[in-house]
């Protein structure tokens, strides 16, 4: 099993928009990846002690230059977006005595079953967003695990259907 | 017969900000004998009592890196910032924990995460944990477990796996590493 690291970070998350991290898996022409396993981290960086409310989302997608936002939920419709992951922050620094500690890091991981892994074709991409009232420096970082190997025509060919 | 679940533990602490480490989990590997690693958890958590008003962010990875070829500290260099390192062909999985306390009544608390590996992660040798306090002056502690079983594996899927570590000079073989 190989994996592969993708990291996309953001500093600007109030003007919405999209950017587009790709992941590279070196797949020859007759490779397809086996993908077995997800791990996606959001990681929100600080911007001190003030309101502000913000929303993060990335998701990944077999088209490689796929740039929709992923804050807008029917783009994920997409049956090209495989996986979503979004997170979300609100702080109110006016009660501070009663919002005393916030987590600004979410994670999301998904292991599929070894005999019905997720099957790619190309190389894909991560698109990740945020919209806040103030800018929060953002880190997406999602690994993928996955195995290679030789692809039939037929295997080839439903990857592309997929795609559409 | 199911292969026997093994566990092994570290504590990692780091004092200052922007301070680094690496550490292996030293378990013993034969020289045949491959990893699977199935699964890991992590807790990233202030081992300072005293609630301060401030940022904190720490991060810990597991690398695949051999501590004999690459010294410590270029490895524990590999993570932090610009964060894009952490797509290093030998760090293989990662945790970050970022929190901050609002008021100085408040409690640090931890982040706590399990990943199950399902399939197993194999390795041809024994991981380390980089551990990186970023931005927190308070000592910060990570603590690790990975659990694993071993297998024995020929010699082209050992040459296989240490040449999917494409940054990394080849061992000869695992080598065995006293607990």
């Amino acid at each position: 099993m190989e994996w592969k690291t993708d990291v996309v970070a953001i500093t600007d998350t109030t003007s919405a928009t999209p950017v587009n991290g790709e992941f590279d898996l070196d797949l020859l022409p007759d490779e397809i990846a086996e993908i077995v396993g997800i791990h996606s981290q959001i990681d929100a960086g600080d911007v001190g002690k003030i309101d502000n409310v913000g929303q993060l989302g990335m998701y990944l997608s077999m088209d490689p230059d796929a740039d929709d936002d992923p804050l807008v939920m029917g783009k994920l419709e997409d049956l090209e977006v495989f996986f979503t992951h979004h997170f979300s922050i609100g702080v109110n620094a006016v009660t501070a005595a009663s919002v005393m500690w916030q987590s600004r890091t979410s994670t999301r991981d998904i292991w599929l079953p070894d005999k019905h892994p997720l099957l790619i074709g190309t190389n894909f991409s991560q698109v990740v967003n945020g919209a806040s009232t103030v800018d929060i420096l953002t880190a997406f970082m999602t690994t993928i695990y996955f195995r290679r190997r030789r692809a039939s025509q037929a295997d080839l060919a439903n990857i592309l259907l997929k795609r559409r | 017969m199911k292969p026997m679940w093994m566990r092994k533990g570290l504590v990692v602490a780091a004092s200052a900000a922007n301070e680094r480490s690496t550490t292996s989990f030293k378990v013993s590997l034969g020289p045949q004998e491959v990893m699977e690693l199935r699964r890991v958890t992590f807790s990233l958590y202030s081992s300072d009592p005293s609630p301060t008003v401030a940022f904190h962010r720490t991060m810990a990875a597991l690398s695949s890196a051999d501590l004999e070829v690459e010294t410590n500290l270029s490895i524990a260099a590999a993570i932090g910032t610009p964060r894009a390192v952490f797509a290093r062909p030998d760090l293989f999985l990662f945790s970050q924990a970022s929190m901050r306390v609002l008021d100085a009544t408040g409690v640090v608390k931890g982040f706590y995460e399990t990943v199950y590996l399902d399939p197993p992660i194999v390795l041809p040798r024994t991981p380390s944990l980089v551990f990186y306090n970023q931005n927190s002056a308070d000592a910060q502690v990570v603590d690790c477990v990975i659990y694993y079983t071993k297998r024995i594996a020929n010699r082209d899927e050992i040459i296989k796996l240490m040449k999917q570590y494409k940054s990394i000079k080849p061992a000869s073989v695992p080598r065995v590493i006293d607990e």
